[in-house]
């Protein structure tokens, strides 16, 4: 007998994958940790999702200083996100499918892989509450037990406990979203979007570009629960979301508005506050493609937002958390699907599903500024990454 | 104030469950909570509640769904309004009201006593009338006076808007009106939450029924008998009881396994007029069956309900017949649940092929080892009469306006150690079925429309249909009330709230 969903074995398992994860702590850094860890380029590998005609898959290449090599690929329906484990050797995929097993619902993969050769093994995969089609973000807690689906299609959030092994439990966390706004081509329902786990992971942050919503969330034993929220502006579209660093301000691309917007957060009263700053996008970048990405540098001096085929980079002040152009990039660069930190501080990686490849950007360490661009790897329509380092 | 139930109640986990016990069929499906309703009221606050914490609800009248829409709902919350049944007082002056929550057994009961009216509803007395109604409402009296949405004026129901906010609506024919004709047989558990339901006529209440059957021993039964009986049944309702005389008569023919002992055909009938006086049109329907053998029985449905009646034998010409009042015809009809089951449905526009009746015949005496069968059969409901008025086709959700004959395959059984070689043998009986030469290859194991099928009842519900990409064809036909349904869902449940799996998808 269970007394509702968080059931008493689900709690143990929690609290065993915490109780793990804080050990873990102390011989194996988390994501963020590992994001300000500078590390040699000979020992990581990258999990990079594609969707083709020819097929979707996963693929595990290993890192060389300047080239990428193929080391295995999965089948995966859909790849949409891809997010790493901090502490095992697993990670975890969104499919961005509308139905499976004959009932509307996405799914979720996991996958181990090994270190040394970067072979692939699929440990589970788990179907989303009903009607949670198409999701297209996952993040994971900092404690490395939780994951969290930012579910577009269906308008809700899911919260899936992850197991000692890497696999995950059944869903332990449903937040069924409802809204909508003033852009009728794309606003008719709630869309969730981005999804980030603040501070220490008590705090959920998430974008919903369909209801012009920003949310923060708490894991209890009751479920996902809605701490607090804000409606901003309507029409803006907020979609993909980074909390700063400290996590006193967090930064929102309001993807139907082409727009960037900086809010203030209380990480103790876990409450977004005012809206800091709003600064114009569109100018110099992405000549109308409205596909943004957003990525931030380890210690929170930089942002970049991808957009199309141009990227700009915004210095980001610590103490205010406003924002200021710093340059407006535009390379050899078909489109950016997405577009993420290498994680050895030496710049950032670009997705380019226009003409299939993986892009290295190099920057300037003092500057932040993006200096050339080198392709690293050839991959059929990109779509995410992740990259492991040992 | 609903009353809520959670995890911490004794309540909770029966009101969690499902009347067939194979749902939820995991604990991690099962809701949180379950908030019971006693007014509409009580349900727009609730739901608002609901919606406002992002929980999903599913929603509960009689709890006689087939499948798992309402209790596989992990985290989420059953809105029950098994108790939001307020009698049938009239509104705007001439109007009948019937409560979701309430049974169809105490709704005739008050049409009855209150109005001397009554609805062509089911025979199931123990079906609540949210679930049954807005999926058609079919019963015994359907052929004399169609389906109980046919006679449908109005619908209170709430409805959430694209913020988020519950609206009480009142839908007709004028006002909301594409979602009135979705109300009208689409189905439950799609659009919103109908909290009554608004007739500004009904049809009178019979003064009196006659029952009778007919049993035949399955130990003197071969295949060419069966395929006899079956197909001067199914030869019947193809053909004489299309005339209108005959809409009176409602039979049910219950083909059980053959370690049921026998096949159990009943009927129960009244003239147009409400009264029993011309019974000519009983006779001719069980002298068809003369040459088959059986014996004659006086009761309705033996095979479902064991209830057993010997006054008032009355015994015209040849068979032996029961006359009894309606009220009590109808009040001692009873329903099932509390057990694990599962169904299958079809309707038939044509009388069985050969091939078709050789089949049924071979499932029926098919053994299984290690299962008792005796609760395993093919219901055969007469169909048509005043239900197949075309132009209510335009008008409803209940399209299904051509069949002589509606199908229902049944199984039931305690144990859930029995629920593969159950469901087996339930799906090996349909698929096989719908294998004849006659089905298209592309639509094999369905009754999809077409000459001789017309889907399936969407009150019947069967999620084994999902893996049929056509599956809404099904269940909504391919004249487009589907897109229809669809657009009705975007409009008026912008965000999905109200979703099951076999719900209107848009």
């Amino acid at each position: 007998m269970t007394d509702s969903h968080y059931s008493r074995r689900l709690f143990l398992q929690g609290a065993a994958s915490l109780a793990l994860a804080e050990r873990l702590r102390t011989i194996a850094p988390t994501a963020q940790a590992f994001a300000k860890q500078k590390r040699p380029m000979e020992a990581r590998l990258a999990f990079v999702a594609s969707c083709s005609m020819r097929g979707d898959k996963i693929q595990a290449f290993s890192i060389a200083k300047d080239r990428w090599t193929h080391v295995d690929s999965v089948a995966s329906r859909a790849p949409s996100s891809v997010v790493l484990h901090p502490g095992k050797h697993c990670f975890y995929v969104a499919n961005e499918v509308d139905s499976f097993r004959d009932l509307p619902r996405g799914t979720i993969e996991a996958y181990g892989f090994d270190p040394a050769s970067g072979k692939l093994t699929l440990l589970d995969r788990k179907e989303l509450s009903l009607s949670g089609i198409n999701p297209r973000q996952l993040a994971i807690s900092p404690g490395g037990d939780s994951l969290a689906v930012a579910i577009h299609g269906g308008g809700a959030y899911n919260v899936f406990p992850i197991r000692a092994d890497g696999a995950l439990g059944d869903v332990g966390g449903i937040f069924k979203e409802i809204g909508s706004g003033p852009r009728s081509e794309a606003q008719t329902a709630a869309h969730p979007h981005t999804l980030w786990f603040a501070g220490d992971g008590d705090a959920l942050l998430a974008s919903d570009s369909g209801s012009d919503r920003i949310s923060v969330f708490h894991l209890s034993r009751a479920g996902l629960v809605r701490h607090s929220r804000v409606d901003t502006r309507p029409g803006l579209g907020p979609g993909s979301l980074i909390v700063h660093p400290g996590s006193r301000f967090v930064y929102v691309v309001n993807e139907l508005d082409d727009s960037l917007s900086c809010y203030r957060f209380d990480p103790t009263g876990q409450r977004l506050g005012e809206e800091l700053s709003w600064i114009r996008l569109e100018s110099g970048v992405g000549r109308g493609v409205k596909r943004y990405s957003m990525t931030m540098d380890e210690e929170g001096r930089f942002l970049y937002v991808s957009a199309g085929d141009a990227i700009s980079q915004w210095r980001l002040d610590s103490a205010s958390g406003t924002v200021s152009i710093l340059q407006r990039w535009r390379g050899d660069v078909g489109s950016a699907a997405a577009l993420t930190m290498t994680g050895d501080g030496q710049g950032l990686l670009l997705l380019d599903d226009a003409r299939d490849r993986v892009v290295q950007l190099e920057v300037k360490r003092s500057t932040g500024a993006i200096v050339r661009a080198k392709e690293m790897a050839r991959v059929v329509s990109p779509k995410a990454v992740a990259i492991y380092a040992c | 104030m609903s009353i809520t139930v959670t995890s911490q109640d004794a309540r909770y986990n029966t009101l969690k469950r499902s009347r067939n016990l194979r749902w939820p069929a995991q604990e991690t499906d099962a809701v949180s909570s379950i908030e019971l309703c006693e007014t509409a009221e009580d349900a727009a606050r609730a739901l608002q509640k609901i919606i406002d914490a992002g929980v999903r609800p599913t929603i509960r009248s009689g709890g006689h769904c087939y499948e798992d829409f309402v209790v596989n709902n992990s985290g989420g919350t059953i809105l029950d309004l098994s108790l939001l049944s307020v009698a049938h007082l009239p509104e705007d002056g001439k109007r009948y009201r019937i409560s979701p929550g309430r049974q169809l057994g105490d709704v005739y009961l008050d049409l009855y006593k209150r109005y001397g009216v009554t609805i062509p509803a089911g025979s199931c007395y123990s079906v609540g009338a949210g679930g049954h109604i807005c999926g058609g409402g079919y019963g015994l009296l359907s052929r004399l006076h169609g389906l109980t949405v046919d006679w449908l004026s109005a619908v209170d129901i709430l409805t959430v808007d694209a913020h988020g906010k519950v609206i009480l609506r009142r839908v007709d024919a004028k006002h909301d009106p594409d979602l009135f004709r979705a109300c009208r047989g689409a189905g439950g558990g799609n659009f919103g939450v109908i909290t009554g339901f608004l007739f500004d006529d009904l049809p009178p209440a019979p003064q009196e029924v006659v029952d009778a059957g007919i049993s035949f021993s399955w130990d003197e039964m071969t295949e060419s008998r069966f395929i006899s009986i079956v197909t001067k049944y199914g030869g019947y309702l193809e053909t004489q009881a299309k005339a209108p005389d005959t809409w009176g008569l409602f039979t049910m023919f219950g083909l059980t396994h053959k370690s049921a002992e026998h096949l159990s055909l009943s009927l129960q009938f009244c003239n147009p007029d409400g009264t029993c006086r011309d019974l000519s049109v009983v006779n001719e329907f069980l002298e068809i069956f003369r040459s088959c053998g059986g014996s004659s029985t006086a009761v309705m449905a033996p095979a479902r309900h064991a209830a057993r009646e010997s006054a008032g034998l009355l015994c015209p010409e040849m068979r032996p017949m029961t006359r009894r009042r309606y009220l009590e015809a109808t009040a001692s009809i009873s329903g099932s649940g509390g057990i694990r089951a599962k169904y299958k449905s079809s309707h038939m526009k044509r009388n069985f092929t050969e091939a078709e009746a050789r089949c049924i015949y071979k499932h029926l005496t098919m053994d299984v080892p290690g299962v008792d069968m005796r609760a395993n059969y093919l219901a055969v409901d007469s169909y048509g009469g005043a239900v197949n008025r075309a132009s209510l086709v335009e008008e409803t959700a209940s399209w299904q306006r051509s069949s002589i004959m509606k199908l229902q395959f049944e199984s039931y059984w305690a144990h859930e150690e029995e629920d593969k070689a159950r469901l087996q043998w339930v799906r090996d009986f349909y698929n096989d079925l719908y294998s004849d030469p006659g089905v298209s290859a592309e639509f094999a194991h369905t009754p999809y429309p077409g000459d001789r099928y017309e889907g399936c009842y969407i009150n019947y519900p069967d999620c084994d249909m999902l893996a049929h990409s056509f599956w809404p064809q099904l269940y909504y036909g391919d004249q487009g009330l589907y897109p229809f349904l669809q657009a009705v869902k975007r409009k008026y449940d912008p965000n999905n709230i109200f979703h099951h799996a076999m719900s209107v998808r848009a």
